[in-house]
């Protein structure tokens, strides 16, 4: 748990890679991305969980390749440039993103609140909402929620099964 | 006793009788020949009557077919009118029955011949070969004799019933089919065969029995000496063994005995079957017989002789077979020559039978002969047999039937001759009357037909003038047609004009007060007329200027035409270098494509390495921010070398949107070119086809000059045929003046005048008519009249042959009249032939009616 939290809404200054997907821009923290590489020729894995698209070679270790699109119900980044490569909580996983554009550092007053009713109903894969002067605001993730949903459909799979 | 049953018992009886004969001659022989005991002779007699009863069950199966036709067919020796059917078999039959009946009767002595002998071999236990031999041969002998007596004598019998049956049948064609042939050559083989043969047999026979006997005689005496000797020499020695040894050496080297031994008293005849040579006939014989004995009683194959030695009646027999004595041979010339006198006479009889055979037919033969020669051609009794004689009979039959119509028909012309004779006498005063009139007609004839001569000379001249006529009317027209073309031209004119001057002379004379005005206004018109012509022919002189212009025009037309065909080939090359110009450019513009794809290539590199070069950046300011404020500064750099990469990709992507708007730009001007090669290529092609046009319109040109200088040529004519018009209605005006002093003068004729000039206009009208179809017609009138030539020439040619005919006609009329008066000779001549024709049918009837047909 080194990095897992390191950004929350009360923390006021934080670093976002910024990335796109399905025409949305999302934000992880920075801390938690190890690199982003070019997006190589994903291998299925037989049975894998849901979400997880495949896996990709980097430099020797496997990595489990996560589809942001599919992931977040906005649309598949199948042909997307690049893979956002996270390190949470020592488990390695790849975003496959449409692209990844820029680095952010938010400042305090552009730091907004995730509507009430998404977090009532348990959605946390956004933990907050960053304004830019542009108008279109960046999502900022809550990746460790991901890898929660990634076992959970896992379990659920088996369950069902 | 029906005929048919008398004569097969006839036949029967008579070769039975002979069969049974040569049976009994063949007993004799054997009687005489072979010394046969008691035992033999019932053997014999029983094997004769097996003979005699197989024959008795298989005669009637083998002979029956053979004479029922005979027998059938023996009814025709008593019928009236025989018939024909039964008489076809009679022949058929009857030609057959000797020499089958001759052949059964040969294969069943054969037969006999055989048996008999098996029958006694079987029957008696030891038969002498001899006696079996002279058996069969005999046998055999008596039955080839008995058979060629057969033969002859069956013949005989059933000549009678040849005779009717080939009378019945008649035809020789169809009786030489029927007859069964037996060759005379087949006869004289058999017979003579048959005769050689049993002489042989005697002859056999003899040597057989007759040189053994003597021979034996002297063997038995010389046995008998040595065995006596022998006797005594043993009643001498005790020891017998190597006496009798040695004494068999002896004779044995001596060669009276090849067997010597000692026969005891008790042995009986059945037991003794260890002794060497001799049979049970011989040993029985040896105990019936005394002390001593021979052979020579009984026929043995052994000759042997014995005496008695010792008391004990113990025999002692020396023996050697027949067959192993070979001395010198000596006859019984008695027997021989009786023998041979037999075969003799056996040979004779049947020369004898052979001869007679054949003399019978020769003899009815030379009857036949005579009676022809004496001129009888009547029915007679015909020669029928077997062999070639019955053919020769058959051809001697047919000759004298072919003969026979030969006479009837010599003598039915003879009679025709006769009547025609007296029938031609009769006609030869009339032809000779006829002759003398035709004599006379001919003469007649002659005369006229020398008049018709001369007439058709005459014929032949005024042909000759009408020749010289047509030619002359001929050239005439030949001329008129030439002129009708000219005529025809002018004719339309002038019917017009005679027209107008017909109407004028009937208004002329319709308003017979106004005369005078209208002929002044007539001749104005025909003046008017006349000037109008000229100003015709004056229009026409400036038609032919036009046609010169024309023509000058055309040339002009030809040589600018020219000129166009050398512009439209140097287009034609100018086309070629833009062709040329177009595809170098085409190949430039492909090799820019080219190019401008080398260098899309090189910037989706760079884009690449923008591309990179951005995501490192980010990687950079990634790390910086996890750095926290000491990677600030390094942050910047990141961003700055992020924005670099981005404008890297912004260029980029611009100069792939140029890249793609040069390709399609250069795509374009590619198909642009292409069209323009088409262009040119169809350029080419049409200036090509302009060639072709201005070289077609030149030689139009040429053609139209041409035609100018025609028209000009028939310009020029109509010019003339104008003018000849204006002379014309020169004349017509000289004729109108003509008319205008008559109507001056016969004002009063007004009626005259109006049919004159009705019947002018008609007249011209006609001409008008007439010239078109002169004009039309010239060519046909043309052919008419060169066929009219060639009629006259024909009519020419007729006429010579005609007259060469009747020249012909007249000499030979003369030559019939000569031959008239010369058939008048022969008339004559023919009535003394008849006369003599007549005498010599009369000779001929006479001779012919000396042959008797009946």
């Amino acid at each position: 748990m080194a990095a897992a939290s390191s950004f929350s809404a009360e923390d006021p200054v934080a670093d976002l890679a910024c990335l796109e997907a399905g025409g949305q821009r999302y934000g992880v923290d920075v801390v938690l991305v190890r690199e982003i590489v070019r997006a190589p020729e994903l291998t299925p894995l037989p049975r894998s969980p849901e979400l997880v698209e495949g896996v990709i070679d980097l430099r020797g270790a496997v990595i489990p390749v996560v589809d942001l699109g599919r992931a977040l119900g906005s649309g598949s980044c199948a042909d997307g440039l690049h893979v956002v490569v996270l390190e949470i909580d020592d488990m390695v996983l790849g975003l496959r993103v449409d692209a990844a554009v820029d680095v952010l550092s938010v400042l305090p007053d552009s730091l907004g609140e995730p509507p009430a009713l998404t977090t009532a109903a348990g959605y946390e894969l956004v933990r907050a909402i960053v304004r830019q002067p542009s108008g279109h605001p960046v999502l900022a993730l809550a990746p460790e929620q991901l890898v929660e949903r990634i076992y959970r459909s896992a379990l659920d799979r088996e369950g069902a099964a | 006793m029906t005929a048919s049953t008398r004569l097969s018992l006839a036949i029967q009886l008579r070769s039975g009788i002979i069969q049974v004969g040569a049976a009994g001659l063949a007993l004799v022989y054997l009687s005489m020949l072979l010394s046969l005991d008691s035992a033999q002779w019932v053997e014999l007699g029983w094997a004769l009557l097996l003979i005699t009863i197989i024959s008795a069950v298989v005669h009637p199966l083998n002979q029956g077919p053979i004479v029922r036709p005979v027998s059938q067919a023996a009814e025709i020796l008593h019928q009236e009118e025989p018939d024909p059917e039964l008489a076809r078999i009679g022949l058929a039959g009857a030609t057959a029955l000797p020499f089958k009946l001759a052949v059964s009767g040969v294969v069943g002595w054969v037969i006999a011949s055989l048996l008999v002998p098996l029958w006694m071999w079987l029957r008696l236990e030891a038969v002498p070969l001899a006696v079996l031999t002279g058996i069969a041969s005999a046998a055999i002998a008596a039955g080839l004799l008995s058979t060629v007596a057969c033969y002859f004598a069956v013949k005989r019998q059933v000549e009678p019933l040849l005779d009717r049956c080939a009378f019945a049948v008649g035809d020789p064609a169809e009786r030489a089919k029927l007859v069964y042939h037996v060759p005379i050559a087949t006869k004289l083989a058999v017979t003579s065969t048959s005769i050689v043969l049993v002489s042989l047999f005697f002859v056999i026979q003899l040597a057989w029995a007759e040189t053994s006997r003597p021979l034996e005689a002297h063997v038995v005496e010389v046995q008998q000496r040595y065995l006596g000797a022998l006797a005594k020499r043993l009643s001498v020695a005790p020891e017998s063994r190597p006496v009798i040894d040695l004494a068999r050496t002896e004779m044995r080297e001596l060669g009276i005995a090849s067997e010597l031994f000692v026969l005891d008293a008790g042995e009986a005849a059945e037991e003794v079957g260890d002794v060497p040579l001799l049979d049970v006939r011989d040993l029985a014989h040896l105990r019936a017989s005394g002390k001593t004995g021979d052979s020579r009683a009984i026929l043995s194959d052994q000759v042997y002789a014995w005496t008695a030695i010792g008391s004990e009646g113990a025999l002692l027999v020396a023996a050697i077979p027949a067959s192993a004595m070979s001395t010198g041979l000596t006859k019984s010339r008695a027997r021989y020559g009786g023998v041979l006198i037999a075969a003799l006479l056996a040979s004779f009889a049947v020369s004898i039978l052979m001869s007679s055979d054949i003399s019978r037919s020769l003899a009815q033969f030379r009857k036949r002969a005579a009676r022809v020669a004496d001129g009888d051609l009547g029915q007679a009794r015909l020669l029928e047999s077997d062999d070639e004689m019955g053919d020769t009979g058959r051809e001697v039959e047919r000759m004298i039937l072919s003969l026979r119509d030969t006479i009837d028909r010599v003598t039915q012309t003879a009679l025709v001759v006769d009547s025609g004779a007296v029938a031609l006498s009769e006609l030869g005063g009339g032809i000779r009357d006829a002759s003398r009139s035709q004599t006379e007609a001919l003469g007649e004839a002659a005369r006229e037909v020398a008049s018709i001569d001369r007439d058709i000379g005459g014929i032949k001249d005024s042909a000759h003038a009408l020749t010289g006529n047509v030619e002359e009317a001929s050239s005439s027209i030949l001329e008129l047609g030439a002129a009708g073309e000219e005529l025809n031209h002018t004719a339309s004119a002038l019917s017009k004009q005679i027209e107008d001057v017909s109407t004028s002379i009937e208004q002329m004379i319709i308003s017979s007060r106004q005369i005078g005005e209208n002929t002044e206004g007539l001749a104005g018109e025909v003046g008017e007329t006349s000037a109008s012509m000229t100003q015709m022919a004056a229009s026409l002189r400036s038609v032919d200027e036009g046609a010169n212009e024309t023509a000058s025009l055309s040339e002009q037309v030809s040589q600018l035409a020219g000129r166009g065909q050398d512009r439209v080939s140097k287009t034609i090359e100018g086309m070629a270098a833009i062709r040329d110009a177009t595809d170098t450019v085409s190949e430039t513009i492909a090799g820019l494509g080219a190019r401008i794809q080398e260098i899309g290539a090189i910037v989706d590199v760079i884009d690449d390495v923008a591309d990179e070069t951005n995501l490192l950046a980010l990687n950079a300011a990634i790390i910086a921010a996890q750095a926290g404020d000491q990677g600030r500064a390094f942050s910047v750099v990141a961003d700055e070398i992020k924005d670099l990469a981005d404008r890297v990709l912004r260029s980029t992507k611009e100069i792939a949107a140029l890249i793609r708007a040069v390709q399609s730009e250069s795509g374009n001007a590619g198909e642009a070119i292409a069209r323009g090669s088409e262009s040119v290529q169809r350029g080419v092609e049409l200036a090509a086809e302009a060639g072709v046009s201005l070289e077609e319109i030149t030689t139009a040109a040429g053609t139209s000059r041409e035609r100018i200088q025609e028209i000009v040529v028939a310009v020029r004519d109509q010019s003339k045929a104008s003018t000849h018009v204006v002379g014309l209605m020169e004349r017509v005006n000289q004729r109108v003046d003509e008319i205008r002093r008559a109507g001056a003068e016969q004002e009063r004729g007004n009626e005259v005048i109006m049919r004159g000039s009705l019947m002018m206009r008609d007249v011209a009208q006609q001409t008008h008519r007439t010239t078109e179809e002169q004009a039309r017609g010239a060519r046909q009138v043309r052919q008419s009249i060169e066929g009219i030539q060639e009629a006259v020439e024909q009519i020419h040619r007729s006429l010579e042959g005609q007259s060469g005919a009747s020249r012909s006609a007249v000499s030979s009329l003369q030559q019939v009249h000569e031959k008239t008066a010369s058939n008048h000779e022969a008339t004559d001549q023919m009535s003394q032939a008849t006369e003599g024709l007549r005498e010599q049918a009369q000779t001929l009837r006479d001779d012919v009616g000396r042959f008797r047909v009946e």
